[in-house]
């Protein structure tokens, strides 16, 4: 057997294939069954549960030598969390990285889905904490799987409907539920529900990895995933009234920067790869044209608002 | 950078045993990734990327589909019309799976598109509450273009695709229907021609 066996070998992007196999097989069956939480077997990963070991161990299991790799955090390409993952990648699958969302054919997400419009044949994979949408309503893992098998979702609404009767408004603003594809109610991991809408009828394949609770699922493309709402109350995004000061956009999920101790502050995109390419121009327009739709929507929403 | 391969040569083989990837790390990833891609877009055609000796009970994508999923920890069983010695051996060398005579228990079923439904009526399609306990059905066929179609939509499909293996049973055809009333269980079928692949997951709609 030509194996090598000196100290610092190790398997092809970290994993053992005995354990890719068992989650690529776990994956298949959350392609197949969307929404659907897969169990698996989880491995010990040489970064804290909080690094996000689950989509780490997704992103080792489908990521191959011709891939190019992203990874943002809360959006940004930046943060230590973003950059440790990316190198981690570099270092044990020996491929491309990129901060261009257009140019990745796998990117590896925390609490964001990018700004730009993703396309067939890139795989979006998300770190999830807390898989269990029902988790809060039942924490009794038995519990919550005969909920889903009888699609016993009465108790979701009710929690969304408190939220109207308390706030006026349904005040879940992250991890909001959806239904997939009609069937399963999934926890779309702590997006902001900003993002919700570019869940449904995506062209990306996308994968959920949840490392502690040992969870996998997906959406295939093209499938429809509805945030939950009432008739009375029906589904909204979040809106501001800044622009961001560095792109302009007005369609962009921002986050506000305090600049000084006097309380200046300003709000700038979450996703830096987008406003940095609003910024040198060079955007393509498919994706003006995507967001100029997106914005109508919005204002129909903010409008509903008022 | 020094990976571990695992790979094994020919002469590690001896002379009984045809070979199985070449490189096992890097095949086994990229046939995963091609049926990865079947299963995320039912009806599309998608060429197998690797060739692989195999059997002649199994064509070349069969075997990789198994190659790259079947370990010491799954269970193949083998229809009438795929059983044979080479084929199991083949398997239990390259994967160290075990084989079965029982077809309710068993991840992989290996069917000939030749024979009718009775063989895998048996087959798990999991339970209510762990849909993901079923089998998946590999299907040897030779092409994907046969006369009869059937029309799908559902996940993964942006409007419509084709389903057209052949040859199929034509009793296959009100199977597969069948399967789809037992959403969120059933059985994922992978079809595999000898240069090809094609997958009908549980999830699909079947117009025939
Ligand atoms: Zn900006």
């Amino acid at each position: 057997m030509s194996q090598s066996t000196t100290a610092s070998s190790y398997n092809y992007a970290y994993l053992d294939e005995q354990t890719k196999r068992m989650i690529r097989r776990a994956l298949l069956k959350a392609v197949a069954i969307p929404g659907y939480q897969v169990p698996f077997a989880g491995r010990e990963m040489p970064m804290p549960y909080g690094w996000g070991t689950g989509g780490v161990q997704v992103t080792a299991t489908v990521i191959g030598p011709s891939d190019t790799l992203k990874v943002i955090d809360q959006g940004s390409d930046d943060t230590t969390n973003a950059v440790s993952i990316r190198q981690f990648f570099e270092k044990t699958a020996d491929i491309d990285t990129t901060e261009k969302t257009k140019d990745a054919t796998v990117i590896q997400t925390r609490h964001r889905i990018p700004e730009e419009t993703l396309t067939e044949g890139q795989i979006l994979v998300y770190q999830v904490p807390i898989p269990e949408p029902l988790r809060f309503l039942e924490p009794r893992e038995t519990e919550t799987r005969k909920m889903h098998a009888l699609e016993e979702y009465g108790l979701m609404h009710v929690k969304l409907y408190e939220d109207i009767s308390r706030h006026g408004h349904i005040a879940t603003t992250y991890a909001y539920p959806v239904k997939v594809n009609g069937r399963y109610v999934m926890d779309p991991s702590p997006t902001p529900k900003f993002d919700n809408p570019k869940m449904d009828n995506c062209a990306a394949l996308q994968l959920f990895g949840a490392g502690r609770e040992k969870r996998i699922y997906a959406i295939p493309p093209y499938t429809k995933v509805q945030s939950l709402d009432f008739e009375d109350h029906p589904f909204e995004i979040q809106s501001w009234d800044q622009d961001c000061a560095l792109c302009g956009s007005t369609d962009s999920f921002l986050d506000e920067v305090i600049l000084d101790d006097k309380g200046n502050r300003m709000f700038v995109c979450s996703d830096s790869d987008y406003c940095q390419s609003r910024q040198d121009g060079s955007m393509p327009s498919s994706v003006e044209h995507t967001l100029s739709q997106a914005s109508q929507m919005q204002s129909v929403n903010s409008e509903a608002s008022k | 950078m020094d990976f571990q391969t695992n790979s094994l040569s020919t002469q590690d083989i001896g002379q009984t045993t045809l070979p199985g990837f070449d490189n096992p790390v890097f095949d086994a990833t990229v046939i995963f990734r091609t049926i990865l891609d079947a299963m995320s877009h039912p009806g599309t055609v998608i060429e197998t990327p690797i060739k692989c000796e195999s059997p002649s009970k199994l064509n070349s994508s069969a075997a990789s589909v198994l190659l790259a999923l079947a370990d010491m920890d799954t269970t193949i069983w083998l229809s009438p019309e795929t059983e044979c010695s080479n084929v199991a051996d083949y398997l239990r060398f390259h994967t160290g799976c075990s084989l079965t005579k029982n077809s309710n228990h068993c991840d992989f079923a290996v069917l000939n598109g030749t024979e009718g439904p009775d063989q895998i009526a048996n087959l798990p399609i999991g339970t209510a509450e762990n849909p993901d306990r079923s089998a998946t059905l590999i299907i040897a066929v030779d092409h994907f273009n046969a006369e009869q179609k059937a029309v799908l939509s559902g996940p993964g499909i942006k409007t419509t695709s084709e389903l057209s293996p052949s040859p199929l049973n034509s009793k296959l055809w009100g199977w597969m229907k069948d399967n789809r009333n037992y959403f969120p269980c059933g059985i994922d079928v992978i079809f595999a021609s000898p240069t090809h692949i094609c997958a009908l997951p549980r999830s699909s709609e079947m117009d025939i």
